[in-house]
């Protein structure tokens, strides 16, 4: 079978194959009746997503505002009171190494030399 | 057609409707080359693109014909189809058995030589790349250009050639294989 020959068969082969699926084809009417049908339901589901994505949004946006309202209520500042109750404690509290620092009670050892004394005329 | 496509430019329902309907069988052609020969596959792609070009979600804005713009919007949304259904698990049950047995072209009983030829054309187109299956059944089942062809399936001309002459070797190859042993 040449080229021509064999296009020729092929186009007669599609030539069959198109006859026997248009005698199947589903009639206009139905599928143009489908189509609305699913065109108007298609509405439906889109504006019913569009309200679940709106309510969605909408709770984000409530959860954002609570934890933006309770934030702030963390950061805020004590009381007065508590301000001049933890300056109270503060200023009565001592070191443990505070006994350390009284030195009227220690002796100076007399080969020691005094304060001030230089080392040339020792 | 001309009157019909101006009026349709004018967006007039009724006579989208009437040049839906002067397409109907040949779209259904191309709906059924569209989703491999499923059926029901092709079904509802048909009225999914009969329904976009109601809902004016797809606009035919006059750059080509009006047969040639309707078969690309049954293309994109059969395309649109079949991925909704690969991510389903029905769609997936679905995919798996057209691979594995062809939708029949006809019951047994109307096996004539005729049928039997379409059967056999519809089996071989099955086992070529899309685009070259696509390319045969807009040239040879649609009468189209390849250059109108190329319009449909969004290719340059040159590709859309290049599927054409590929396909028909490997239908040749199929077809008439006594030539090739």
């Amino acid at each position: 079978m040449n080229e021509r020959d064999f296009d020729r068969d092929l186009a007669a082969r599609f030539k069959a194959l198109r006859s026997s699926d248009l005698s199947e084809a589903p009639p206009f009417a139905d599928s143009l009746r489908a189509a609305r049908l699913s065109s108007s339901s298609g509405g439906r589901a889109a504006s019913h997503r569009a309200a679940v994505w709106i309510a969605l949004a909408g709770a984000v946006a409530a959860g954002v505002a609570v934890v933006g309202l309770l934030l702030p209520k963390a950061d805020r500042p004590r009381p007065v009171e508590d301000s001049i109750a933890k300056a109270a404690e503060i200023s009565s509290w001592s070191a443990p190494t505070d006994p350390f620092l009284d030195l009227a009670s220690l002796e100076t050892s007399p080969g020691a030399g005094s304060p001030g004394a230089s080392r040339s005329t020792r | 057609m001309k009157t019909m496509e101006a009026t349709l430019e004018r967006s007039e329902p009724a006579s989208t409707g009437e040049l839906l309907e002067s397409l109907h069988a040949e779209a259904w052609g191309w709906a059924l080359a569209c989703c491999g020969r499923d059926r029901a596959a092709a079904e509802d792609a048909l009225q999914s693109a009969y329904a976009r070009v109601l809902a004016g979600e797809a606009r035919f804005d006059g750059r080509s014909s009006f047969k040639t713009w309707l078969y690309a919007v049954i293309r994109t949304t059969a395309a649109g189809e079949r991925r909704r259904a690969w991510l389903s698990a029905r769609g997936l049950a679905r995919l798996t058995r057209l691979r594995v047995e062809p939708a029949p072209v006809r019951g047994p009983e109307a096996e004539t030589a005729e049928s039997f030829r379409a059967k056999a054309l519809a089996e071989a187109l099955s086992r070529l790349s899309r685009r070259q299956r696509e390319v045969l059944h807009l040239v040879f089942y649609q009468g189209l250009t390849i250059v109108e062809a190329a319009g449909v399936l969004d290719l340059s001309i040159g590709s859309a050639r290049v599927h054409y002459e590929r396909g028909k070797a490997r239908l040749r190859r199929i077809l008439v294989p006594e030539v090739h042993r």
